[in-house]
């Protein structure tokens, strides 16, 4: 034990008068604040939208509220309160909602898909499929690109800055000629390495720990509330580096030459975190091809339905017998029931082919999953788009939400028009609410971090043996 | 003399460097893996659009009797055809959208891009075969080249060299030309059959414009090659021992290719705001409401109108008018609706140029990023071809919408909604053919990053003189 302190110490010394990790040290804290920084600017702006919105939608809900109050006999207020007491008025054109996506705590550490799927969605009575095939203006060159985020610098640059601390470890001893002088202390090559690593992983440790803490303070995260998720966040980081320096504690173990470790240890991190999911990206949409364009030629309007009102009708009823009213046949203007039967018949000629592709979509992400023993990088980036809640499957959740408000939000008012009722004051009370549920509280890491820790603990054994 | 016999040097060494054929296989294949899988892909793609320009096509054509307006509110669909060329580079295709909806009143935006049917895995990049030329043979040059010099040096081979009377100048030229036939053995067979495949595809015969795209593509890379090579060979030179060659070209590989990129499309956009959706559709809204320069309110405009066509009529009031008012109404509102549209897209689009200009100017000090701008241009998978493609859908929507308010204003009367058209109209609507900008207009639009490029080769070989003149060989 205190020769493995002691050789920590020296080692520390040698590498605090380097060069190599001064620059290695700025390196990180500079990429690391700018993550934090860019990761904030996204989020800001995002959320400066939402709050826009959410005004808009306040001010809106507002005047209606207080249209329906106005007394009816004073010439200028009639129209005002038609409109706040038609169902439809409120349904579709004026009190439309919006389901937004609000951005978790930390969000900003790991944008993710965020930026190519909307993060919110404006919700009317009309068809839901003519409604949520939006994108949010963006550069498609900065797409295409990817973000500079705390998880990039992670997945990306934190593996190579311990390449470079690294990969001499124990060649330089035999490059400078100190290395049968250290041999003939009483030490093992274990020791003398596992030392050696300590250091790094201690400074590995200290640099995530930095930067994750400043990020506490920067993104202003809730530490009761998120506590957890953060931890989990910082959690995957660690084993993720700890699964690098298995990675060099394998090839060191080999004992070769300086420029052959470098050259191997690079050379598997343009395999691991380059190649292989460009690889595996390029491969699946060559397998497990997806075609939208059957369905992107129907997200039409209500009226490229060629049926004539009566008979989109009848199949309405008889799926909402509740909104039959044969006995009422006096002429209605507007008359809406014909508008919401062929709305609902584009949600439902849509919706089978919507599940099949989201089915398909979904079969890609379970064969990525099971890749992803292979793909440390890509796992990683899922586990931290699970925590920050933007991958592809908190996205579709988000969907999957918006429809379930929609129906909701239409269930509430269209038995209304069909009864062709006004709405009353009390009836603004009752309208139904958008509630966001995050579904990263309960994201499970156990399996993607199991995916890391077996092959590290694979590669510390051959490292282990290799050291004998 | 001495050149050749360097370059020959050189290049019988590398050939009988076992990790030479490693390395040099294992790029190639995965040059001929993405070419074979961008070409299925592209394939695959190319079939679904035009069977879906076809199916739209079929939709509006079979389009029962109906007004002329209720057809340009069915509309229609123009789905982009991919480019011969785009299976060698996928470019910003994935991120643009791959159709837009066509109808009266208003512009969309094209939607469905192929990103959004993918997993986060997307985010890593695609392995077309511009990956692989723009990244993964500037890592084989890099392998091969690193120790030019700095071998020569430890194994003390320079002296010898220099003592036999060569210069360092045709020393450096040749090991340059010697590294450059080594690389050529690695490109030439993909180069050869991506060529084939492309031939194959346009059933041997291609257009000229494909065939000038395709050399300029070629031409590009092998110019690229040569760069890296040359850059190569003068790290080496300068470096005192391989290990710190190796090591500075590799930092300046993942500067270059991962972290540059990277930054400055990020810092573009946090420099140059663009508006969410909501704003710009709200924004859109209120100038047609109150008129491009708000002075203009669409009331005013409806008056004016009326006043205008009465008096070019010679009547007292609207029923009296010859031809349907709601006809001339719709397309003057079209006439308007279009111009505040092209403001606010060309806005947006100034805005990601800017983001884009980081990138764009960076190419002068980084070779990769002009590249990677140029290759996509030839491939017609860039920003600039998908805003051509938008802007030609836009002149065809405008275009189909003027026809039916025309026929609209000719064929019945001002407030005759009822008044159907037959179904033979709708196949005279002429249909949707998006035609490619050539090859030249290309290269003009890319100026920037070929002369970024020509002036990065410049300042190279500038320095590689100044250098060789005072270099210290030992």
């Amino acid at each position: 034990m205190k020769q493995f302190l002691l050789i920590l110490k020296n080692d520390w010394l040698i590498l605090r008068r380097g060069k190599a990790l001064k620059i290695v040290v700025t390196l990180a804290v500079a990429a690391g604040l700018y993550s934090l920084f860019y990761g904030k600017t996204v989020i800001d702006r995002q959320r400066e939208t939402i709050s826009t919105l959410q005004k808009d939608e306040q001010t809106r809900l507002d005047s209606l509220e207080a249209w329906v109050k106005l007394d009816t006999s004073i010439a200028g207020n009639k129209a005002k309160w038609e409109t706040a007491t038609s169902a439809y008025e409120v349904n579709v054109p004026e009190g439309y909602r919006y389901a937004i996506y609000a951005p978790s705590d930390i969000t900003p550490l790991s944008i993710g898909m965020r930026d190519l799927f909307p993060y919110y969605q404006d919700v009317w009575g009309r068809a839901i499929y003519r409604q949520i095939f939006q994108q949010e203006i963006a550069n498609p060159q900065k797409l295409a690109v990817g973000h500079f985020d705390w998880a990039f610098v992670v997945i990306f640059i934190l593996p190579l800055l311990l390449i470079v601390l690294s990969y001499s470890l124990l060649s330089s001893e035999k490059e400078q000629g100190t290395y049968s002088l250290l041999r003939a202390q009483p030490v093992s090559l274990r020791q003398i390495v596992l030392a050696k690593l300590s250091l790094r992983a201690a400074l590995m440790v200290g640099f995530l720990a930095f930067i994750s803490l400043l990020s506490v303070f920067v993104l202003g995260i809730n530490f009761s509330k998120n506590g957890g998720l953060w931890l989990r966040f910082f959690g995957v980081a660690l084993v993720y580096g700890l699964f690098w320096l298995a990675v060099i504690f394998a090839v060191v173990s080999f004992q070769k030459s300086s420029a052959y470790n470098a050259l191997t240890l690079l050379a598997v991190w343009i395999v691991l975190i380059v190649v292989l999911p460009a690889f595996t990206q390029q491969w699946l949409t060559v397998s497990q091809p997806i075609d939208r364009s059957v369905f992107e030629n129907l997200v039409r309007d209500e009226y490229s339905i060629v049926r004539p009102d009566s008979v989109v009708l009848k199949d309405y009823y008889a799926r909402h017998p509740d909104r039959y009213f044969p006995k009422d046949t006096a002429k209605r203007d507007p008359e809406l029931r014909g508008y919401y039967a062929r709305n609902e018949l584009v949600d439902l000629t849509l919706g089978p082919l919507v599940q099949q592709y989201e089915a398909q979509v979904q079969q890609r992400e379970a064969t990525v999953e099971t890749l992803n023993w292979l793909l440390p990088a890509v796992n990683v980036q899922e586990l931290f788009n699970g925590l920050a809640n933007t991958s592809t499957a908190a996205h579709r959740d988000y969907l999957h939400q918006i429809k379930a408000f929609h129906s909701r939000w239409n269930d509430f008012f269209l038995p209304k028009t069909f009864r062709n009722e006004r709405l009353t004051t009390s009836d603004y009370a009752l309208f139904p609410k958008w509630k966001f549920q995050p579904l990263n509280q309960h994201f499970s890491v156990t399996m993607g971090l199991l995916k890391l820790l077996l092959p590290a603990g694979l590669l510390l054994g051959l490292g282990w043996i290799k050291l004998r | 003399m001495n050149h050749q016999l360097i370059a020959n040097k050189e290049f019988t060494q590398t050939l009988r460097d076992r990790r030479f054929w490693v390395a040099g296989s294992v790029v190639l294949l995965l040059l001929l893996v993405a070419t074979w899988t961008g070409f299925q892909n592209y394939e695959s793609l190319a079939l679904a659009r035009q069977k879906a320009n076809a199916a739209a096509r079929q939709t509006w054509v079979n389009q029962p009797e109906k007004n002329p307006h209720s057809a340009a509110h069915f509309g229609t669909f123009a789905f982009r055809p991919k480019s011969d060329l785009s299976f060698m580079d996928f470019g910003l295709d994935t991120y643009t959208g791959a159709s837009v909806y066509l109808e009266g009143h208003r512009q969309n935006d094209a939607k469905f891009s192929q990103a959004e049917n993918a997993t986060s895995l997307i985010r890593f990049g695609e392995m077309t075969v511009a990956f692989v030329l723009q990244m993964l043979i500037p890592l084989l040059i890099i392998f091969l080249c690193f120790g030019a010099f700095t071998q020569e040096r430890e194994e003390n081979t320079l002296k010898i060299l220099l003592s036999q009377g060569v210069s360092v100048r045709s020393l450096f030229w040749g090991k340059v030309s010697g590294y450059a036939r080594v690389i050529a053995l690695v490109v030439i067979p993909a180069l050869v059959i991506t060529s084939v495949l492309l031939f194959a595809q346009t059933g041997f015969q291609p257009a000229a414009d494909t065939l000038f795209r395709m050399l300029f593509f070629f031409g590009i890379y092998l110019f690229y090659f040569l760069l890296i090579i040359v850059l190569s060979v003068f790290v080496s030179v300068r470096s005192a021992s391989s290990r710190a060659s190796l090591l500075t070209l590799l930092g300046l590989w993942i500067v270059a290719c991962v972290a540059l990129p990277k930054a400055t499309a990020n810092v573009g956009e946090s420099l140059f705001k663009v508006p969410s959706n909501y704003v710009f559709q709200h924004e859109i809204h209120e100038d047609v409401e109150k008129g491009i320069d708000g002075h203009n309110p669409s009331n005013e405009r409806a008056k004016a109108l009326e006043k205008k066509i009465l008096a070019q009529y010679g009547v007292d009031s609207v029923s009296q008018l010859p031809v349907n008012f709601d006809g001339i109404v719709m397309q003057e509102g079209e006439i308007y609706t279009s111009k505040v549209y092209q403001k606010h897209f060309g806005a947006l689009q100034n805005t990601f140029q800017k983001q884009n200009s980081l990138a764009l100017l960076t190419g002068f000090i980084n070779p990769y990023l002009a590249v990677r701008n140029v290759s996509m241009g030839l491939s017609g998978s860039d920003y600039a071809h998908f805003l051509d493609f938008k802007a030609k859908a836009e002149d065809y929507r405008f275009k189909m919408v003027e026809r039916l308010n025309n026929e609209m204003k000719t064929f019945s009367k001002t407030g005759d909604w009822d008044k159907k058209v037959s179904r033979d109209f709708w196949a005279k609507t002429p249909d949707f053919q998006y035609q490619m900008p050539s090859v030249g207009w290309v290269l003009t639009t890319h100026w920037v990053s070929l002369a970024a490029l020509l002036v990065f080769s410049v300042g190279l070989l500038w320095g590689i003189n100044k250098s060789l003149k005072t270099l210290k060989i030992v």
